[in-house]
C-alpha cells in the first residue's frame, strides 16, 4: 500500500486559536478516505492545508514521497492536488466550458480572443472522463445551473488539471438525496480512475456509503481511525464527540397533546401547489414536513407566517386570521419563524447577541423605550435555558459557533411565547452534539404545549420528533403519515415517485 | 482598545490633534469670537448632520438635504410675507416634513434606490426654489424671525441649544429606544430584520421623514440670521452632512455608527473650513481638503474595524 500524503506533526493556529494539534496520519494511494468530526473539530483546516489553502504553522507534509509546502492553490493544482470547497469558484455568467479553462493559458494564448471550439471539445472530453453523464453541455451558463451541477463542474474543472487527489469539503450540504447518489457515483468513478478521494464531512450515513477508511478529529486533534466495514454510527459519534448521546428516537417524549387547533389552513395555494393545502396543528404537536429539496416545504412555511403573500385559501393562527397580512401580524397572534438560511436571515452577525435576542420581543411590544435590565434578564434567562455558549451578551452573533447562532435565532423567537413555531432545517450545517441539544429543546417545548411546524431534509430528524409527517412532493402534500407509520424508505418513496390522492 | 466607541474616539483624537496645529499656525483660531463663529458654523450642518446619521445608518443616503431646505424656506417665506409669521414657520415645517415623507415613501414602498430617489428630489426640489419666485430673494422677512438666529440665553445662542439638545435626544432615540434599534437591524440585515417581525418600511420611511424636518428646522435658523432667503439656500451641504456622518465613524453599508462620532464629524468639517480660512489658504481648496478628509476616514474605518473582527 503505497501512500500518496503523510502529515507528521502537523499543527495550525489561526491568531490566538489552535485549529490543528500535532496531527500524524497517511493517506493511502486510491482510497476513499472520510476526515470526520464536528464544526472546529480540524479536518476542514487540514484538507485545506493538503490543498494549499493554508499553510502549516508546523510540522511536515510528504506529497508522493517528497516533502512539499503549497503556497496557495495553483500551486497544489499543478502538483496534482485539487479541493472543492463549500464555496464554489464559478463565474456565474460565464459558460461552463469557459470556467474550467478561465487560468488555462493555452486556450488564450494564440489569439486576442478565446479559441472557444477548442474549449468546448475539451471540455465533452472531461465529461466523459468522468463518467458520469449530467446532461450538461458545455456552453451553459453557471447562473442556469442547479447547485448539484455547479459541484460537478467544479469536481470536473480538477480533470482539466490532472488531479491525482481530489478534495471535496463538504460537498452534500446543498444537495438533495437524490443528487447526493449522483455525487456518490462520481466519486466511485474518480475511485475506479485512480484518483485518491478525501471527503470531508459531519454526515454519518454518507460516511458509511461512501468512504473505505475514517479518520475521526475532535477539538483540532486525531481521535481514531477506522476501516468503515468494520464499524458503526454509534462508535463513530463516540468518537466525534467524546461522550455517549443516547438514542435518537428516545428523545421524543410523545405526551398527548390536546385537541385545541393553534394552526388551522384551509385550501391555501401559493405559486407552487397544484392542489390546495389543507391541514391543522393542534397545541404540542409537532407535524414534520418532508420531501426533496424544492418540493415547497419552505414555500408553503412562508405562505403560512406571511413572508410571501399566498394566491387563496385562509391561514388562521389561535383563531385570528392573518391571511395575507404583514408578518407582524402573525408574530402578535403567536406564530414564529426560524427561516432556512441562519446566517442570512435568521441573526443579524455584527449586532451584539442581546440585540439579536430581543429584536422580536421589540418588534412586538407597544413601548417605545428599551428597558435596558429588563432586556439584559430576559436575553440572560434564555441563554441559560438553552444553554447557549457565549462570553459576552454583548459580542456579535458572528463570533458563536454554528449551533450557537441558531439557539440564539431559537431564543429570539421563544422570547415572545410562540404559540406556534415553525422551524426551517433548523439544524442544517450544526455539529452532531449541538444537534441532539436542539432536539432536546424542541421535544421540550412541544411537550409544554408549543405546537411545531418542522421542515427537514434529515429523515432521522423528522422520523424521530414529529407525531405527523406530511410528504410533500413537486409542492403538493401527496402522503400523511403517523410517526409509527413512517420510514425512511416510504417517506423517500412519496418524496419521488408516489402519490396519493391530496388531503 | 475594546470601547464600543472605538473610531469615535480616534477621529476625537484626530479633531483635537487639528484643533492642535491650527492654533499653533494662527492665534486667531482660539479667539472668543473665532470659537462663536465655530458654533454658528456648525449649526445648519449639525442639525442636518443627524437626519443623514439616521438614514445611513439603514444603509441609505439623501442627497436631496439642501434642496429641501430651500424649497421650504421659500416656501414658508412666502407664506410668512403675505399672512403671519407663525403661518410661515408652520409651512416651512410642513415643506420640509413632506419632502422628507416623499423621500421616504418612495424609497422605502415604491423601493426605489436612496441614491437615485434622492437625485431626483434634489434637482425637483431645487428647480421649484427658483421658479416659485422666479430666482429672486425673500426679503423684508418680519422682525420677529431674527428672533432664532439671535436670541440668547445667558450668553449662549438659542440656535446652539437647540443644537445640542436635538444631537442629545437624537443620541438617546437611537440607543434607547424602539426605533434607534430597528434603525441598526435595518442597517445591519434589512431581510433579517423583516423576518423578525421589524416594519422595516415604515422606519426606513421615518427616517427620511425626520431628516426632513431637521432641514426645516435648520433653514429656519439658517435664513433668520441672514435675513433674507435666497434660492441657491443650502447648496451643497449634502456633501458636508454626508462628510460629517462618514468621518464621525458611520459606515455607508449601514448597520454601525453613532450620532457621537456624527457630533464630532461635523465640528471636524466646520473646523477644517473655517482652519483653511484662517490660515489665508485660498477658498477654491476647501473641496479638495473635505474630500480627502472623507477618503482618508473612510480608510481609517475599514482598518479599524478590520482589526475589531
Amino acid at each position: 500500500m503505497i501512500n500518496i500524503i503523510e502529515c507528521t506533526h502537523i499543527s495550525k493556529s489561526f491568531g490566538g486559536v489552535q485549529a490543528l494539534k500535532d496531527i500524524t496520519i497517511d493517506v493511502h494511494q486510491g482510497e476513499i478516505l472520510a476526515l470526520i468530526g464536528e464544526n472546529g473539530a480540524g479536518k476542514s483546516t487540514l484538507a485545506k492545508i493538503l490543498a494549499g489553502v493554508h499553510q502549516a504553522s508546523s510540522g511536515t507534509v510528504f506529497y508522493k514521497g517528497k516533502e512539499v509546502s503549497f503556497k496557495n492553490t495553483q500551486e497544489a493544482r499543478a502538483a496534482g492536488i485539487s479541493i472543492v470547497l463549500q464555496e464554489f469558484s464559478l463565474i456565474p455568467h460565464l459558460s461552463i466550458a469557459e470556467n474550467i479553462f478561465l487560468a488555462n493559458d493555452a486556450m488564450y494564448k494564440s489569439r486576442f480572443w478565446q479559441n472557444r471550439q477548442l474549449m468546448e471539445k475539451e471540455t465533452w472530453k472531461l465529461f466523459e472522463k468522468s463518467g458520469i453523464d449530467f446532461n450538461l453541455s458545455p456552453d451553459m451558463k453557471i447562473s442556469d445551473l442547479s447547485v448539484a451541477e455547479q459541484q460537478y463542474v467544479e469536481i470536473v474543472k480538477s480533470f482539466a488539471w490532472d488531479s491525482e487527489l481530489m478534495i471535496l469539503d463538504e460537498p452534500t450540504s446543498a444537495l438533495s438525496k437524490g443528487e447526493v447518489d449522483e455525487l456518490f457515483k462520481l466519486v466511485h468513478s474518480l475511485k475506479d480512475q485512480g484518483i485518491t478521494v478525501i471527503f470531508v464531512s459531519h454526515k454519518l450515513d454518507e460516511i458509511f456509503e461512501l468512504s473505505d477508511r475514517i479518520v475521526v478529529f475532535r477539538d483540532g486533534e486525531y481521535i481514531t481511525e477506522l476501516m468503515t466495514q468494520e464499524s458503526n454510527e454509534k462508535e463513530l459519534i463516540a468518537a466525534m464527540v467524546g461522550r455517549d448521546l443516547g438514542n435518537l428516537y428516545h428523545i421524543r417524549q410523545r405526551k398527548e397533546f390536546s385537541d385545541d387547533v393553534v394552526l388551522d389552513v384551509n385550501a391555501l395555494t401559493n405559486g407552487m401547489s397544484g392542489n390546495p393545502y389543507t391541514f391543522s396543528l393542534h397545541r404540542g404537536e409537532i407535524i414534520g414536513f418532508s420531501g426533496l429539496v424544492g418540493a415547497g416545504r419552505t414555500e408553503l412555511a412562508r405562505a403560512v407566517f406571511g413572508v410571501d403573500y399566498p394566491k387563496e385559501g385562509s391561514v388562521m393562527i389561535c383563531g385570528e386570521n392573518t391571511f395575507r397580512k404583514p408578518i407582524k401580524c402573525a408574530i402578535s397572534h403567536g406564530c414564529a419563524m426560524l427561516p432556512e438560511d441562519r446566517k442570512l436571515h435568521g441573526v443579524i452577525l455584527d449586532q451584539s447577541i442581546l440585540h439579536n435576542i430581543s429584536l422580536s420581543a421589540l418588534a412586538n411590544s407597544k413601548e417605545f423605550f428599551v428597558n435596558p435590565s429588563k432586556e439584559q434578564r430576559e436575553a440572560e434567562g434564555l441563554v441559560e435555558d438553552l444553554s447557549i455558549k457565549i462570553e459576552s451578551l454583548y459580542h456579535p452573533v458572528s463570533s458563536l459557533s454554528g449551533g450557537n447562532q441558531q439557539k440564539v435565532a431559537l431564543a429570539k423567537w421563544l422570547n415572545i411565547k410562540p404559540d406556534v413555531l415553525i422551524l426551517d432545517e433548523p439544524t442544517r450545517g450544526i455539529d452532531i452534539g449541538a444537534k441532539f441539544e436542539i432536539y432536546q429543546l424542541i421535544d421540550d417545548l412541544a411537550s409544554k404545549g408549543t405546537a411545531i411546524f418542522l421542515v427537514s431534509s434529515e429523515l432521522p430528524e423528522i422520523l424521530a420528533l414529529s407525531d405527523r409527517i406530511f410528504v410533500m412532493q413537486h409542492g403538493d402534500i401527496v402522503k400523511e403519515y403517523h410517526h409509527s407509520e413512517a420510514t425512511e424508505n416510504n417517506i423517500m418513496y412519496y418524496s419521488t415517485l408516489g402519490r396519493t390522492e391530496a388531503q | 482598545m475594546k470601547s464600543e466607541y472605538r473610531v469615535e474616539i480616534m477621529m476625537l483624537i484626530a479633531f483635537l490633534l487639528m484643533c492642535l496645529i491650527l492654533t499653533i499656525l494662527t492665534p486667531r483660531f482660539l479667539s472668543v469670537g473665532n470659537i462663536r463663529n465655530l458654533f454658528w458654523q456648525a449649526t445648519t450642518v449639525g442639525i442636518i448632520a443627524i437626519g443623514q446619521c439616521l438614514i445611513i445608518l439603514t444603509a441609505g443616503i439623501d442627497l436631496s438635504v439642501g434642496g429641501i431646505a430651500a424649497i421650504s424656506a421659500m416656501l414658508g417665506g412666502l407664506v410668512m410675507l403675505n399672512t403671519t409669521l407663525p403661518l410661515g414657520l408652520i409651512m416651512i415645517v410642513l415643506t420640509g416634513t413632506f419632502f422628507g415623507f416623499l423621500n421616504g415613501f418612495l424609497i422605502s414602498y415604491a423601493r426605489l434606490a436612496p441614491f437615485i430617489v434622492t437625485l431626483g428630489t434634489l434637482s425637483i426640489t431645487q428647480s421649484l426654489t427658483y421658479i416659485v419666485t422666479d430666482g429672486s430673494s425673500l426679503i423684508g422677512l418680519p422682525a420677529g424671525y431674527k428672533f432664532f438666529g439671535s436670541f440668547k440665553i445667558l450668553n449662549i445662542p438659542l440656535y446652539t441649544i437647540i443644537l445640542i439638545s436635538l444631537f442629545v435626544i437624537g443620541h438617546i432615540m437611537l440607543k434607547r429606544t424602539k426605533l434607534g434599534r430597528f434603525i441598526y437591524a435595518i442597517g445591519s440585515n434589512e431581510e433579517a430584520a423583516r423576518l423578525a417581525g421589524v416594519s422595516v418600511r415604515f422606519y426606513k420611511m421615518i427616517a427620511y421623514a425626520i431628516t426632513g424636518f431637521l432641514c426645516s428646522i435648520a433653514v429656519i435658523i439658517l435664513t433668520s440670521r441672514l435675513g433674507a432667503i435666497d434660492p441657491d439656500t443650502g447648496s451643497g451641504i449634502e456633501l458636508d452632512t454626508i462628510a460629517a456622518v462618514v468621518i464621525g465613524g458611520s459606515s455607508m453599508s449601514g448597520g454601525k455608527g453613532s450620532l457621537v462620532g456624527t457630533f464630532i464629524g461635523v465640528f471636524f468639517i466646520t473646523v477644517l473650513h473655517n482652519g483653511l480660512n484662517l490660515i489665508g489658504i485660498s477658498p477654491f481648496w476647501q473641496g479638495t481638503a473635505v474630500g480627502s478628509v472623507i477618503i482618508i476616514s473612510v480608510l481609517l474605518d475599514r482598518v479599524l474595524r478590520r482589526n475589531q473582527a
